[in-house]
Order: structure tokens, then sequence, then C-alpha cells
């Protein structure tokens, strides 16, 4: 197996440049599948936007200092769900002011319902994410899940998302792509299928980096969990460059670790 | 799966272990299973001391616990549900969110996951237990089973999964600890839970005659005291059969030890799981204080209500709740069946789970002779699963390889694959554990076994003797 690498995004081996917080806003697409859950990235990513620092790579001792908030949205999990994971990565989040979790996922039909409540929801949202003083990172998971379970259209959806667009300098949405969810067999606007495929291109197309998660083709082997491909998004940035490439991961209970491909 | 490995390595091994120790060492079990034995040694000083365990099926009998020390008094008059309701919900909740914590490690169904150490419980299936990675079924998660074609081998895992809980609310009558919720409108479905397999049919036979010995009556008084003509030789009729079994036993075909395999892997929980005949029933049949059902209506926003309400108010147990055939057209009615209804009903059941982490587990099956898995809608409801299998029965010509293969062991038949697709904690902390065509299942009688799968060699030549049970 070939050496153990740093996770890096962009050219200057940063994985959310510090240039995103000063001038040059960030807008990240995360894809996975079945078989590849995303949690690990997204932690890294929380700590990273926290601190600019990473666990799993070699500088990891150098010293943290706070550098953002980060609001993480989840409709899929609740707080417990990232505690844990992070606290082993050395991030007290109870004790953080600057992390900030919103749970969108306990007993959410209860709160929504129709596609006006989720509006509503969202105006609220930001109106509090944006009281936040300086920098903010914003992670949103499971948001896809909404358009199979209300009557949502992607674009009053991707409306939503542009509200919190506004207001954060770096946003990553974490997102579902199986074929199952994206695979259409007829036109037919109201499908769920049809939703989702749309809202997934749409937001392709407004991003400036793409990162996708996907198991080996060729199932399950023992020392490799999946690819992780870094690409550019359809909107380029100013002078920050995406370094593309393709990583193979391997997580297991005590470690992640990752290799060139 | 490595440990399933290490286990089959260990059965075709046994046959030579079997044999050193039926020679060599003392097995308490084995002169026990012999039914003529009639020495003396057993029965006579026995019967004094077992005598009180009288009508109780010896293995079942819980063990005596000292409970003086912990507050269980408080606890002991909300035995009566219908009394607990009666309290203020809030007072009530407060008394049971002290006990909850403690009252589950006792829990006799419940032992700690051996990758997470979170608590868990049987599925009713030891060996689905095994393929969950955790010894079981993290309480506060939920399992999906999808099932291909148009069989119901499902059911007998839903229908297993119940009866583990109302086997384990039984075992102390004061103080029940499971509580099973099923969401159907068929009030009937808990009159067809299996029963505890109480072993082969020769098994109980021999289990009768012990039980029969053990009574104080007066023809065993009669046999103990005066009569030791017929006891010598039937002891000396023992020791003959004894001899002609040798062989047999040398093959490990008498072996009542193997024949049950049991699972029970350890004595510090072992009544974490049970072994479950399909053939047989659930005696007495679970009452209201046991299972509560939830029917179905046109939506699911009351079911959500009412499946919170029953756990709250069965708070200090563990909640076994069964959601057999989700959406199957018989039951559900189409406004049920679409996906924004199914899905948000889902997620709320996610959500239930997350919210009584410490006592609420789900079981759920789903027929995708009706909802393909290629489907957006399985897909979503996998995604807010824990963990997902997936039993594909084999076609017919499948089967007639299989038994053609397996033509002296017929019951070595698979009946079909079972694919993993998540399992609970892992796969959402981002390992990839999809296993396809893995493990095969077969139902039986005795249990519903998974195992690895592997395509049989067939082998013509083979000598018909081994696999036989020879009767002498």
């Amino acid at each position: 197996m070939s050496q153990q690498q740093d996770l890096n995004l962009f050219v200057d081996n940063s994985i959310i440049p510090q240039k995103v917080y000063r001038d040059e806003p960030l807008f990240g697409v995360i894809t996975h599948t079945q078989g590849t859950s995303p949690s690990w990235l997204i932690n890294l990513l929380i700590e990273n936007a926290l601190y600019g620092t990473c666990v799993i790579n070699h500088e990891k001792n150098q010293h943290r200092q706070l550098r953002s908030n980060v609001v993480v949205i989840s409709f899929l999990n609740d707080f417990d769900f990232y505690e844990k994971d992070l606290k082993r990565n050395g991030i007290e989040v109870n004790d953080n002011q600057q992390f900030h979790f919103i749970d969108l996922f306990t007993d959410l039909f209860q709160k929504i319902n129709t596609p006006e409540s989720i509006v509503k929801i969202f105006d609220q949202l930001s109106k509090t994410i944006q009281n936040i003083p300086n920098k903010k990172t914003i992670l949103i998971e499971g948001i896809e899940f909404l358009l199979s379970s209300t009557g949502i259209t992607s674009i009053q959806l991707l409306n939503q998302i542009n509200k919190l667009n506004k207001i954060a300098d770096a946003l990553f949405i974490i997102t579902g792509a199986d074929k199952e969810l994206i695979d259409i067999q007829h036109a037919n606007p109201s499908l769920p299928e049809f939703k989702t495929l749309d809202f997934i291109i749409r937001l392709l197309h407004r991003s400036n980096i793409v990162l996708g998660l996907r198991p080996l083709e060729t199932g399950r082997a023992k020392d490799i969990t999946g690819t992780l491909t870094i690409s550019k998004g359809t909107i380029p940035f100013d002078s920050l460059v995406v370094s593309e490439k393709e990583y193979l991961f391997f997580v297991s209970r005590e470690t992640t670790k990752l290799f060139f491909r | 799966m490595d440990h399933k490995r290490i286990k089959l390595d260990g059965q075709s091994k046994m046959s030579f272990r079997k044999r050193g120790e039926v020679l060599g060492g003392p097995n308490p079990r084995i002169p026990n299973a012999v039914p003529g034995r009639g020495g003396a040694p057993v029965t006579a000083p026995g019967i004094p001391g077992r005598a009180p365990l009288g009508p109780n099926v010896p293995g079942r009998v819980p063990p005596p616990r000292d409970i003086s020390g912990t507050p269980l008094p408080p606890r002991g008059a909300g035995i009566n549900p219908l009394k607990r309701t009666g309290m203020e919900p809030d007072l009530l909740a407060n008394q049971v969110q002290n006990l909850s914590v403690e009252e589950i490690v006792k829990h006799p169904g419940v032992r700690p996951s051996s990758i997470t150490s979170q608590a868990t419980i049987s599925t009713g299936s030891a060996d689905l237990d095994k393929i969950l990675g955790h010894q079981g079924l993290p309480v506060g998660s939920s399992y999906l089973l999808e099932e291909s074609g148009t069989t119901d081998f499902s059911s007998v895992l839903m229908k297993s999964f119940a009866s583990q809980g109302i086997v384990q609310n039984r075992l102390d009558p004061k103080n029940p600890n499971t509580h099973v919720i099923v969401l159907s409108s068929n009030q009937a479905w808990g009159k067809e839970l299996p029963g505890v397999y109480k072993g082969s049919s020769r098994d109980i036979k021999r289990n009768r005659v012990i039980q029969n010995e053990q009574k104080l009556s007066v023809q065993n008084l009669l046999d103990t005291g005066d009569a030791p003509k017929p006891r010598a030789s039937s002891s000396s009729n023992s020791e003959k059969k004894d001899n002609d079994l040798r062989i047999a036993w040398r093959y490990g075909l008498n072996d009542p030890k193997k024949q049950q395999a049991t699972p029970l892997d350890n004595e510090t929980y072992k009544d974490f799981n049970h072994q479950f005949d399909i053939t047989s029933r659930l005696v007495p049949s679970p009452n209201a204080n046991e299972i509560t059902y939830i029917p179905l209506g046109t939506s699911f926003k009351p079911v959500i209500k009412q499946l919170e309400t029953t756990i709250q108010r069965h708070k200090t147990k563990i909640i076994r709740l069964v959601i057999p055939s989700f959406l199957n057209p018989s039951m559900y009615p189409p406004p049920l069946a679409t996906s924004q209804e199914a899905l948000q009903f889902v997620h709320s059941l996610r959500s239930l789970t997350r919210k009584y982490s410490k006592t609420l587990a789900i079981a759920m099956s789903i027929p995708l002779e009706l909802y393909p898995r290629d489907s957006l809608l399985i897909k979503q409801i996998e995604s807010l699963s824990d963990a997902v299998f997936n039993l594909e029965p084999f076609n017919q010509e499948m089967l007639k390889f299989l038994e053609k293969a397996y033509q002296n062991q017929p019951t070595k038949v698979q009946h079909g694959l079972v694919h993993v697709y998540k399992v609970p904690h892992l796969s959402e902390k981002g390992q990839m554990l999809i296993m396809k065509s893995e493990f095969a299942f077969k139902n039986g009688k005795k249990k519903f076994e998974i195992e690895e799968w592997g395509i049989p060699v067939e082998d013509e030549g083979e000598p018909q003797q081994t696999t036989q049970n020879i009767d002498f």
C-alpha cells in the first residue's frame, strides 16, 4: 500500500483556505452513496473550519487558533451523533462557543409539513445565523430528504440554500447521490426522483468545489473503504485553485487514512 | 466476517473434540441424558433440593436475584399499567428517569455491544445477532429487513423479535422488563408468536422422564427405597446401551450437545437470547400488558403520537417495536404508501429511536416485490434505518441444485441469500460494510440460521453412511 497522505483540497495544501474567510466565499457540495457515509469528512471539515487544522494530517499538532464559527444543520442526525467523534478529534463542542448545532432532525415533521413551513424555518435560521458574529462556515446534511418527504420543489429548496449562502463565508451541502435517488424513468416533475436529480444538478452548477465519496466499484475490500474525488465546481474561484485528484480512503473505528490513487 | 469464519472452523473440528470429552472428561450433561440410567447418584439425593421447583421447566427458572438493595419498591406499585397511567405523568417521568439506567443494566436481555459497548438486545435469531456485528441490535436503533420475491421468511424473524421480548418479560413475573409494540391492525398477530425451542423430540421425551423421576411420587419412593433389583437391572441395561452407543458417540451423532449447538455463549448473558421453534406457539399468548397493537388509519400522524405515548408509558422497559410488512397494501391503505407519507413516518421513527435511545429498538420488514430496491422510496428508507438486510430466496432451479448437492444432508439446504447493506453505528460512521451474497439463510423448525454462503461441490461418489442418524 502506498504511503499515507494528507487531506488537502486546494493547491496551496489547505482544506479550507484562509482566503475564503477574507474575500472568496466557498460553495462546496459533498455527494455520497450507500456504504460511504460522509460523517468522518464532515468532522474533518468542522475541525478545519474551526481551527485550520486536521487530525489526520501530518502537521496535526500545530497550534490551534479559532478562525471561524461553524454551524452544522442536520436533517438526519442529532447532536449526539457528532459529539463523540468530534471529541475524539480533540474538539470539545460543549465548551466551544464557536460551534453551533441546529437540530432539524428530532421531531422534524412535527415542526414542518408544507413548503411554506420550510420557508419559514429557513427564514428563522438565516436570521439566527446572521446574528452570530465574525466568520461563518455552514454545513448542511441531508437537506435533499425534504424533496422526497414534502411537497417542496427543487427550486424552492435551492432558494432556501441561497439565503444561507448569502450569510456564510463557506457553505457545504452534504447530499446523498445514490443512483436510485436520481434515476428517472419518466420526466415527471412531481416525482421525487426527478426533483432530487434536478436539485443535485443545479447544486453542482452553483458550486465551486465538489467532493464525491464512493465505494470501490469492485465491491468491499478489507483495507479500502472507497474513493474521495475532488473536482472543481462549475463556478470558478477568483484566485484559489482546487487541487483536482482522487484519494483512496480507509475508515476504521480508530483511524481514517488517505492514499493517492 | 471473521468471527463467523472461526465459528465454522470450530464446528468442523467438533467431532474430534467431542470424542475426547466423552471418553476422558466428566461431562455432566451426557450421563444425565441417558434415559435408562437409573443409577442412585442422581435420583435419590437429588429429590429434596429440586422438588420445590416442581412444574417449572428447569432451564427457565430465573436466577434468584437480590433486589433488596435497589430502589425497587416504588416501581413495585407501578406494575399495573392501569395504575401508572393514572399517575401524574411528569412526576412519574422523573421517578423513572432515575431508575432507567440502572434498570437497563440489570435487564437480563441486554448486553453491551462487543464493538461500541452500547446496550444491545437480541433479535431473536442468534445468527442475525452475529451479522449485526454488535452481538445484537443496539438499543436506540432500527433494523430493516427487505425480502425479495413472494415468500414470507421475514415474518419468522419479525415474530422471533417479538417473542424474544415476551420471553424475557416473563423471566421475572414481578418485574416486567420488556414491552412489545406491533404496528398492525391485526390483533391476532401476537397469537402466532413462536415458543421457545425445547430441544428435539427425543430431548423432550428425555426431559419428561427426568422430570418424572424428580417428582416426589409414591412410585419414585418405592423405586429408590424398596426395589433395588429392578434398578440394578436397569443400570446394567444402561451400561450396555452405553457400550452399544459408543460407536455412535464416537462420531458425535447422538451427542445432544452437538444437536442443540446452543448459541448461548456464556453464562453471564444466559437470558440474552433464546432459540425459537416456529412449529410451536408461545403459551400463554401475550396479553395487553405485554403487547400493544397500534392500528393503521389513513394517516401516520396519530400513529406516531400513539407510539410515543406508549413508549412513555413503559419508560422503564425495553421497547421492541415491530413493523411487519411495512407498506403492504393488504394492511396499509393507499394514502400511506406515498413517498411523502411513508418517508415522513420513517423519519419520525428514526427520530424516536434517538429520543428514546436507552429503551427503543425497531424491527421493520418490507416486501421488495411491491417496492423495488432500485426505487427512491426504498433507498431513502434504507438511509434512515440503522441496519439493512435483504433476504433473497433461491429460485426453484437453485433449490433443486442444492437438494441434489446435499442429497445426504437435507438439513444443509439453504433457502436463500442474505445481503447486508448497513450495520448499526459502523455504517453511519463511514465504514463500507455492504456484503452482497456473503451469507445464506435457512429456515428450520428450531431456528433461523444464517451462515457463510458457498456453492456446494457436487460429489456424486460420496458414501452414504456418515450423515444418517442410526437408531439402535
